[in-house]
């Protein structure tokens, strides 16, 4: 745990973990399962274009995401990020080819968002595209993002669950797919 | 003065015309990762004046020309929100756009924030009114588009 803390802070260009094997071969082949039986939805609007499933009803994808807000899971990611952590949420989403989500930031004034988590579903030749790309930001004397570089490519890679930071300034995007399917879920900690 | 969409105001070798022009004064890249991803042009040009006149019939007023733009958006570009609301004009004013590309996209759409929206249509020229509230953003262009460019003016106009 002190290696994957180690790691958030000193990542570039903001605090952020990739963690892989996380789930057993059961658990990645009950996941994959229930995903294909949830119902996804075509989801677009400024950001983005994907299917979401909104609040999921797949018993393994609910205990996944019950999971993550379990109160030791909490303490873990918590210890990693250095916050206290009250709850989860999360969601399935499915990219097909043409999907995408623009660069955004988290952060929403009035929403204690602390933590943003992806877990990766498909397998790694199962698509192409969908790189989780981070940016460093040049910010002014107001606080306002005057420059945009991508700094740090996070390939979706099977079985990994990447956490990163929500601030003002923890500028992300997922690439667009450009075939196939690329299967996450993701949400966040509170 | 809801939103008036006139199609077929521009023919095919005057939008070939002024792509010609537009291509080869240049263009200048506009990319901050949170607010767009295209590129512009300040090119005067004889459609400009034309389509003020017809902004002014539309409106029932006389306009003058507060400042223009031309925007060539290709496979990746976009503009939110966040970038069209830290620089479009502050008062209220007449706003046109003028879609000179080739061939439509079926993307590139432009959402106004009170639900207003101009689809990407060769030839067609829209024009509302803006306030300071009313934001917009351009949708992405997704793999779909293949090498299509949307070619478009935003034509800023005042009441005289």
């Amino acid at each position: 745990m002190e290696a994957w803390a180690a790691a958030w802070r000193a990542a570039e260009p903001f605090a952020h973990v990739a963690i892989d094997d996380v789930v057993d071969d059961a658990g990645m082949a009950e996941l994959r399962d229930a995903i294909v039986r949830q119902p996804h939805w075509p989801n677009r609007g400024e950001l983005y274009e994907m299917m979401a499933s909104g609040e999921p009803t797949a018993p393994a994808l609910r205990a996944f995401i019950d999971a993550i807000g379990s109160a030791p899971v909490r303490a873990a990611i918590g210890a990693i990020s250095g916050d206290t952590l009250s709850r989860a949420d999360g969601a399935s989403y499915v990219y097909l080819a043409g999907s995408y989500l623009l660069p955004h930031t988290d952060f929403r004034s009035g929403v204690d968002r602390k933590v943003a988590w992806i877990f990766y579903l498909s397998d790694d030749d199962a698509f192409s595209g969908g790189e989780l790309d981070l940016y460093r930001c040049d910010v002014d004397a107001t606080g306002e993002i005057v420059g945009t570089a991508i700094a740090r490519t996070l390939r979706p890679r099977k079985n990994r669950l990447v956490l990163f930071d929500v601030a003002r300034t923890t500028l992300h995007r997922v690439r667009e797919v450009t075939s196939g399917a690329r299967v996450s879920l993701a949400g966040w900690l509170y | 003065m809801m939103l008036t969409l006139r199609p077929d105001v521009i023919d095919a070798d005057e939008r070939a015309r002024v792509r010609a022009a537009l291509d080869a004064a240049g263009w200048q890249p506009r990319d901050l990762a949170d607010r767009y991803r295209l590129a512009v042009s300040t090119l005067d040009d004889p459609l400009i004046e034309r389509l003020v006149a017809l902004a002014a019939s539309v409106a029932g007023a006389p306009l003058s020309r507060h400042g223009h733009e031309w925007l060539r958006l290709v496979h990746g570009d976009y503009q939110l929100m966040k970038g069209d609301g830290l620089e479009r004009p502050s008062e209220p004013h007449v706003e046109l756009i003028a879609d000179v590309s080739a061939a439509a996209t079926g993307e590139a759409e432009i959402f106004y924030s009170d639900g207003r929206v101009v689809p990407q249509l060769p030839g067609a020229v829209a024009v509302l009114k803006r306030d300071a509230t009313l934001v917009r953003w351009q949708r992405h262009l997704s793999l779909r588009v293949g090498d299509a460019a949307v070619y478009r003016l935003r034509l800023t106009l005042l009441r005289e």
